[in-house]
Protein backbone atom coordinates (compact mmCIF):
# COMPACT_ATOMS: atom_id res chain seq x y z
CA UNK A 1 0.00 0.00 0.00
CA UNK A 2 1.12 3.17 -0.88
CA UNK A 3 1.66 5.17 2.16
CA UNK A 4 0.84 9.08 2.19
CA UNK A 5 3.00 11.52 3.72
CA UNK A 6 2.13 13.99 6.86
CA UNK A 7 3.85 17.28 6.73
CA UNK A 8 3.91 18.51 9.51
CA UNK A 9 4.47 22.77 10.11
CA UNK A 10 5.42 24.06 12.56
CA UNK A 11 3.84 27.25 11.42
CA UNK A 12 4.39 29.51 14.87
CA UNK A 13 4.88 29.34 18.45
CA UNK A 14 3.21 31.67 20.09
CA UNK A 15 -0.93 30.87 20.62
CA UNK A 16 -3.56 32.62 22.05
CA UNK A 17 -5.67 29.24 21.24
CA UNK A 18 -5.09 26.61 23.45
CA UNK A 19 -4.77 23.44 21.66
CA UNK A 20 -5.70 20.55 24.10
CA UNK A 21 -4.58 17.00 23.29
CA UNK A 22 -5.97 14.48 25.00
CA UNK A 23 -3.68 12.05 26.47
CA UNK A 24 -5.03 8.95 28.41
CA UNK A 25 -9.01 10.08 29.79
CA UNK A 26 -8.49 13.27 30.73
CA UNK A 27 -7.68 16.32 28.38
CA UNK A 28 -4.61 17.80 29.26
CA UNK A 29 -3.06 21.11 27.78
CA UNK A 30 -0.79 21.52 25.50
CA UNK A 31 0.36 24.83 24.34
CA UNK A 32 1.47 25.34 20.80
CA UNK A 33 4.69 26.53 22.39
CA UNK A 34 5.30 23.61 24.43
CA UNK A 35 4.50 21.34 21.62
CA UNK A 36 6.99 22.68 19.45
CA UNK A 37 9.26 23.46 21.92
CA UNK A 38 10.65 20.22 21.91
CA UNK A 39 13.84 19.54 20.07
CA UNK A 40 12.97 15.41 19.98
CA UNK A 41 10.56 13.54 18.51
CA UNK A 42 8.89 10.43 16.01
CA UNK A 43 7.89 7.08 16.15
CA UNK A 44 6.55 5.46 13.24
CA UNK A 45 3.47 2.93 13.51
CA UNK A 46 5.79 0.08 13.29
CA UNK A 47 6.46 1.10 17.18
CA UNK A 48 2.32 1.28 17.89
CA UNK A 49 0.87 -1.17 15.05
CA UNK A 50 -2.38 -2.08 17.37
CA UNK A 51 -3.34 -5.75 17.55
CA UNK A 52 -6.77 -7.45 18.47
CA UNK A 53 -4.41 -8.15 21.80
CA UNK A 54 -3.67 -4.39 22.65
CA UNK A 55 -4.49 -3.77 26.42
CA UNK A 56 -6.04 -0.45 27.08
CA UNK A 57 -3.97 2.51 27.72
CA UNK A 58 -1.92 5.07 26.17
CA UNK A 59 1.06 4.07 24.22
CA UNK A 60 4.04 6.28 23.17
CA UNK A 61 6.26 5.57 20.46
CA UNK A 62 9.85 6.18 20.56
CA UNK A 63 11.33 8.79 19.36
CA UNK A 64 12.66 8.82 15.82
CA UNK A 65 14.54 10.62 13.66
CA UNK A 66 13.47 11.47 9.90
CA UNK A 67 15.42 13.30 7.54
CA UNK A 68 13.02 16.32 8.26
CA UNK A 69 13.46 16.22 11.96
CA UNK A 70 12.12 14.11 15.21
CA UNK A 71 8.93 13.52 15.86
CA UNK A 72 7.12 11.37 18.59
CA UNK A 73 3.28 10.20 18.79
CA UNK A 74 1.54 8.57 21.18
CA UNK A 75 -1.95 5.96 20.53
CA UNK A 76 -4.73 5.56 22.97
CA UNK A 77 -6.26 2.17 22.96
CA UNK A 78 -9.60 1.67 24.44
CA UNK A 79 -11.25 -1.52 24.46
CA UNK A 80 -8.90 -2.97 21.97
CA UNK A 81 -9.18 -0.43 19.57
CA UNK A 82 -7.60 3.32 18.91
CA UNK A 83 -9.47 5.86 19.88
CA UNK A 84 -6.73 8.36 19.84
CA UNK A 85 -3.52 9.35 17.90
CA UNK A 86 -1.42 12.75 19.44
CA UNK A 87 1.62 14.21 18.19
CA UNK A 88 3.42 14.59 21.25
CA UNK A 89 6.39 16.30 20.36
CA UNK A 90 7.18 18.09 17.23
CA UNK A 91 10.48 20.51 16.03
CA UNK A 92 11.02 23.91 17.28
CA UNK A 93 12.74 24.97 13.76
CA UNK A 94 10.16 27.00 12.19
CA UNK A 95 12.78 27.11 9.70
CA UNK A 96 12.63 23.32 8.73
CA UNK A 97 9.50 21.60 8.72
CA UNK A 98 8.73 17.77 9.36
CA UNK A 99 7.48 14.81 6.41
CA UNK A 100 6.43 11.73 8.26
CA UNK A 101 5.32 8.76 6.87
CA UNK A 102 1.45 8.38 7.47
CA UNK A 103 1.86 6.87 10.37
CA UNK A 104 -1.83 7.84 11.21
CA UNK A 105 -3.68 6.47 8.27
CA UNK A 106 -2.76 2.42 8.85
CA UNK A 107 -3.60 2.95 12.45
CA UNK A 108 -7.06 4.46 11.91
CA UNK A 109 -8.17 2.64 9.27
CA UNK A 110 -8.75 -0.76 11.54
CA UNK A 111 -11.16 1.52 13.72
CA UNK A 112 -15.18 1.64 12.39
CA UNK A 113 -16.47 4.68 11.65
CA UNK A 114 -18.63 4.91 14.71
CA UNK A 115 -15.47 4.46 16.77
CA UNK A 116 -13.67 7.49 14.79
CA UNK A 117 -16.47 10.05 14.92
CA UNK A 118 -17.43 8.84 18.90
CA UNK A 119 -15.67 11.52 20.48
CA UNK A 120 -16.16 14.34 17.44
CA UNK A 121 -18.05 17.71 17.39
CA UNK A 122 -17.09 18.66 14.02
CA UNK A 123 -14.81 17.80 10.98
CA UNK A 124 -12.28 19.36 8.83
CA UNK A 125 -11.90 18.69 5.65
CA UNK A 126 -11.90 20.07 2.23
CA UNK A 127 -15.44 19.43 1.48
CA UNK A 128 -17.58 22.25 0.54
CA UNK A 129 -20.38 21.99 -1.56
CA UNK A 130 -23.76 20.85 -0.34
CA UNK A 131 -23.36 17.26 -2.30
CA UNK A 132 -20.15 16.98 -1.23
CA UNK A 133 -21.65 17.85 2.28
CA UNK A 134 -24.31 15.30 2.09
CA UNK A 135 -21.54 12.25 2.25
CA UNK A 136 -19.08 13.35 4.80
CA UNK A 137 -18.46 12.65 8.23
CA UNK A 138 -19.55 16.31 9.38
CA UNK A 139 -22.96 15.26 8.00
CA UNK A 140 -23.04 12.18 10.18
CA UNK A 141 -21.85 14.32 13.04
CA UNK A 142 -24.93 16.87 12.93
CA UNK A 143 -27.17 14.03 12.16
CA UNK A 144 -26.46 12.81 15.59
CA UNK A 145 -26.64 15.81 17.39
CA UNK A 146 -29.14 16.63 15.89
CA UNK A 147 -31.48 13.98 16.50
CA UNK B 1 -28.71 22.27 20.30
CA UNK B 2 -27.09 22.24 16.78
CA UNK B 3 -28.53 23.12 13.65
CA UNK B 4 -27.69 22.81 9.67
CA UNK B 5 -28.39 25.59 7.24
CA UNK B 6 -27.98 25.53 3.82
CA UNK B 7 -25.94 29.09 2.71
CA UNK B 8 -23.38 30.10 0.59
CA UNK B 9 -23.41 26.92 -1.94
CA UNK B 10 -22.26 24.71 1.28
CA UNK B 11 -23.64 23.40 4.86
CA UNK B 12 -22.80 25.62 7.82
CA UNK B 13 -23.40 23.76 11.20
CA UNK B 14 -23.97 25.67 14.14
CA UNK B 15 -23.96 24.39 17.59
CA UNK B 16 -24.94 26.11 20.98
CA UNK B 17 -24.82 24.03 23.66
CA UNK B 18 -26.85 26.34 26.18
CA UNK B 19 -29.07 27.69 23.77
CA UNK B 20 -32.56 25.91 22.53
CA UNK B 21 -33.83 29.18 20.98
CA UNK B 22 -33.83 28.99 17.01
CA UNK B 23 -34.39 32.46 16.76
CA UNK B 24 -30.61 32.85 17.84
CA UNK B 25 -29.77 30.56 15.43
CA UNK B 26 -31.57 32.36 12.71
CA UNK B 27 -29.84 35.74 13.37
CA UNK B 28 -26.37 34.18 12.38
CA UNK B 29 -28.08 32.26 9.30
CA UNK B 30 -29.43 35.92 8.64
CA UNK B 31 -26.23 37.46 8.79
CA UNK B 32 -24.51 34.92 6.33
CA UNK B 33 -27.39 34.95 3.56
CA UNK B 34 -27.00 39.04 3.52
CA UNK B 35 -22.88 38.31 3.03
CA UNK B 36 -23.87 35.89 0.47
CA UNK B 37 -26.09 38.15 -1.85
CA UNK B 38 -23.59 40.77 -1.37
CA UNK B 39 -20.26 38.47 -2.13
CA UNK B 40 -21.66 35.45 -3.88
CA UNK B 41 -20.13 35.07 -7.58
CA UNK B 42 -22.60 32.93 -8.71
CA UNK B 43 -25.34 35.77 -8.66
CA UNK B 44 -24.99 37.84 -11.59
CA UNK B 45 -26.93 40.65 -9.29
CA UNK B 46 -24.31 40.32 -6.72
CA UNK B 47 -22.27 43.39 -5.59
CA UNK B 48 -19.23 41.78 -6.61
CA UNK B 49 -20.03 40.28 -9.54
CA UNK B 50 -21.26 43.75 -10.70
CA UNK B 51 -17.98 44.87 -9.61
CA UNK B 52 -16.40 42.16 -11.37
CA UNK B 53 -17.78 42.82 -14.85
CA UNK B 54 -17.38 46.57 -14.41
CA UNK B 55 -20.62 47.74 -13.69
CA UNK B 56 -19.48 49.21 -10.64
CA UNK B 57 -16.86 51.19 -9.83
CA UNK B 58 -14.36 50.94 -6.69
CA UNK B 59 -16.08 54.60 -5.72
CA UNK B 60 -19.32 53.04 -5.81
CA UNK B 61 -18.78 50.31 -3.48
CA UNK B 62 -20.68 49.60 -0.27
CA UNK B 63 -18.98 49.86 2.81
CA UNK B 64 -18.23 46.31 3.30
CA UNK B 65 -16.84 45.33 0.10
CA UNK B 66 -14.70 47.92 0.15
CA UNK B 67 -13.08 46.53 3.44
CA UNK B 68 -13.04 43.20 1.77
CA UNK B 69 -10.93 44.26 -1.16
CA UNK B 70 -9.11 46.24 0.96
CA UNK B 71 -8.42 42.89 3.32
CA UNK B 72 -7.51 40.96 0.24
CA UNK B 73 -4.63 43.07 -1.45
CA UNK B 74 -3.57 43.09 2.65
CA UNK B 75 -3.58 39.43 2.30
CA UNK B 76 -1.81 38.77 -0.91
CA UNK B 77 1.09 41.10 0.93
CA UNK B 78 1.53 39.24 3.63
CA UNK B 79 1.49 35.83 1.74
CA UNK B 80 3.80 36.97 -0.71
CA UNK B 81 1.24 36.67 -3.32
CA UNK B 82 0.09 32.96 -2.80
CA UNK B 83 -3.20 34.22 -1.61
CA UNK B 84 -4.78 36.34 -4.14
CA UNK B 85 -8.29 37.20 -4.98
CA UNK B 86 -7.26 37.87 -8.43
CA UNK B 87 -5.69 34.49 -8.72
CA UNK B 88 -7.89 33.68 -11.69
CA UNK B 89 -8.06 36.95 -13.44
CA UNK B 90 -11.32 38.51 -12.35
CA UNK B 91 -11.82 39.55 -8.79
CA UNK B 92 -12.93 36.38 -6.56
CA UNK B 93 -12.80 37.17 -2.99
CA UNK B 94 -14.88 33.99 -1.79
CA UNK B 95 -11.35 32.48 -0.53
CA UNK B 96 -12.01 35.78 2.01
CA UNK B 97 -15.47 35.90 2.18
CA UNK B 98 -16.02 32.31 3.41
CA UNK B 99 -13.72 32.96 6.76
CA UNK B 100 -15.15 36.37 7.42
CA UNK B 101 -18.78 35.25 6.55
CA UNK B 102 -17.99 32.73 9.81
CA UNK B 103 -16.07 35.24 11.57
CA UNK B 104 -19.75 37.62 11.51
CA UNK B 105 -22.02 34.76 12.11
CA UNK B 106 -19.89 33.81 14.84
CA UNK B 107 -19.94 37.75 16.08
CA UNK B 108 -24.06 37.47 15.48
CA UNK B 109 -24.15 34.71 17.84
CA UNK B 110 -22.57 36.31 20.35
CA UNK B 111 -24.18 39.46 20.21
CA UNK B 112 -27.14 37.40 21.75
CA UNK B 113 -25.22 36.54 24.67
CA UNK B 114 -23.68 33.14 23.69
CA UNK B 115 -19.97 32.95 23.98
CA UNK B 116 -19.82 29.30 23.65
CA UNK B 117 -20.34 28.02 20.65
CA UNK B 118 -18.82 26.17 17.06
CA UNK B 119 -19.71 27.09 13.66
CA UNK B 120 -18.27 24.94 10.75
CA UNK B 121 -18.95 25.41 7.07
CA UNK B 122 -16.83 23.56 4.41
CA UNK B 123 -14.00 22.76 6.30
CA UNK B 124 -13.59 26.03 8.09
CA UNK B 125 -14.29 25.88 12.04
CA UNK B 126 -14.39 28.89 14.15
CA UNK B 127 -14.81 27.28 18.09
CA UNK B 128 -15.37 29.33 20.73
CA UNK B 129 -15.52 27.99 24.53
CA UNK B 130 -16.24 30.68 27.77
CA UNK B 131 -17.23 27.44 29.84
CA UNK B 132 -14.97 23.87 30.29
CA UNK B 133 -16.52 23.00 26.67
CA UNK B 134 -13.49 21.38 24.35
CA UNK B 135 -14.30 21.37 20.87
CA UNK B 136 -13.14 17.81 19.10
CA UNK B 137 -12.34 18.39 15.61
CA UNK B 138 -11.37 15.58 13.33
CA UNK B 139 -8.96 16.14 10.48
CA UNK B 140 -10.79 14.52 7.42
CA UNK B 141 -8.39 12.18 5.26
CA UNK B 142 -8.23 13.67 1.93
CA UNK B 143 -7.78 10.13 0.54
CA UNK B 144 -11.18 8.73 2.14
CA UNK B 145 -13.49 10.99 3.38
CA UNK B 146 -15.37 8.77 6.29
CA UNK B 147 -11.90 8.73 8.10
CA UNK B 148 -9.98 11.03 9.77
CA UNK B 149 -6.20 11.88 10.27
CA UNK B 150 -6.19 13.48 14.26
CA UNK B 151 -7.98 15.15 16.38
CA UNK B 152 -7.63 18.57 17.76
CA UNK B 153 -9.01 19.75 20.78
CA UNK B 154 -9.74 23.19 21.36
CA UNK B 155 -11.82 25.39 23.12
CA UNK B 156 -11.05 28.95 21.16
CA UNK B 157 -9.66 28.90 18.49
CA UNK B 158 -10.18 28.23 14.46
CA UNK B 159 -9.59 25.45 11.80
CA UNK B 160 -9.40 25.80 7.87
CA UNK B 161 -8.56 23.30 5.40
CA UNK B 162 -7.86 23.87 1.69
CA UNK B 163 -7.71 20.75 -0.87
CA UNK B 164 -8.42 19.69 -4.18
CA UNK B 165 -9.97 16.63 -2.62
CA UNK B 166 -13.88 17.72 -4.57
CA UNK B 167 -13.97 17.11 -7.69
CA UNK B 168 -13.53 19.64 -9.92
CA UNK B 169 -12.14 22.08 -7.56
CA UNK B 170 -8.67 23.74 -8.10
CA UNK B 171 -6.79 25.84 -6.29
CA UNK B 172 -4.75 28.04 -8.30
CA UNK B 173 -1.29 29.14 -7.81
CA UNK B 174 -1.38 32.59 -8.31
CA UNK B 175 2.27 32.63 -9.74
CA UNK B 176 2.11 30.23 -12.16
CA UNK B 177 -1.80 30.28 -12.45
CA UNK B 178 -2.25 26.51 -12.40
CA UNK B 179 -3.96 24.46 -10.42
CA UNK B 180 -1.59 23.61 -6.97
CA UNK B 181 -1.43 20.09 -7.03
CA UNK B 182 1.56 19.11 -3.95
CA UNK B 183 -0.89 18.69 -1.57
CA UNK B 184 -3.90 16.59 -0.82
CA UNK B 185 -5.01 18.88 2.19
CA UNK B 186 -3.85 21.56 4.16
CA UNK B 187 -5.36 22.42 7.73
CA UNK B 188 -4.18 25.70 9.50
CA UNK B 189 -5.26 26.05 13.31
CA UNK B 190 -5.12 29.79 15.05
CA UNK B 191 -7.07 32.19 16.66
CA UNK B 192 -8.61 33.60 13.59
CA UNK B 193 -11.09 31.75 11.21
CA UNK B 194 -10.01 34.80 8.56
CA UNK B 195 -6.45 34.23 8.88
CA UNK B 196 -6.56 30.55 9.08
CA UNK B 197 -8.80 30.49 5.88
CA UNK B 198 -6.29 32.30 3.82
CA UNK B 199 -3.44 30.65 5.18
CA UNK B 200 -4.63 27.20 4.34
CA UNK B 201 -5.02 28.59 1.01
CA UNK B 202 -1.96 30.28 0.44
CA UNK B 203 0.01 27.12 2.01
CA UNK B 204 -1.85 25.19 -0.35
CA UNK B 205 -0.79 27.86 -3.29
CA UNK B 206 2.52 27.66 -2.09
CA UNK B 207 3.01 23.96 -2.11
CA UNK B 208 5.81 23.98 0.46
CA UNK B 209 5.20 23.74 3.98
CA UNK B 210 7.73 26.16 4.95
CA UNK B 211 6.81 29.39 2.71
CA UNK B 212 8.37 32.35 3.31
CA UNK B 213 5.51 34.56 4.01
CA UNK B 214 4.71 32.11 7.31
CA UNK B 215 6.77 34.59 9.57
CA UNK B 216 4.75 37.50 9.02
CA UNK B 217 1.48 35.07 10.74
CA UNK B 218 2.47 33.85 14.65
CA UNK B 219 0.58 31.48 16.44
CA UNK B 220 -0.86 29.61 13.61
CA UNK B 221 0.18 25.98 12.59
CA UNK B 222 -0.19 23.76 9.39
CA UNK B 223 -1.14 19.98 8.99
CA UNK B 224 -0.29 19.38 5.10
CA UNK B 225 -1.33 15.74 3.49
CA UNK B 226 0.45 14.69 -0.21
Amino acid sequence: MKKGIIIILAVAIIGAIALHEKSGGNPRLVSPGSVSGATSAVSNSSNVTPTKSYKDGTYTGQTENTPYGPVQISVAISSGKITDVNFLQMPNDLGHSQEITNFSEPLLKQETLQKQTAKLDFVTGATVTSSGYQQSLQAALDQAAIS
Amino acid sequence: MRRVFEVMGTAVSVDIPNCQDDAVFRRALNRLRDIDERFSTYKPASEVSRFGNGKLSEAELSRELSYVIKECRKAEKQTGGFFSAWAAGVFDPSGYVKGWAIDQAGKAIEAQGYKTYCIGAGGDILARSESDKIWNIGVQDPKDNTRILNKLSISNGAVATSGTYERGRHIIDPKTKKPADKYLSVTITGPDIVTADVLATAVFAAGQNNPGFIKNFPGYKAISVR
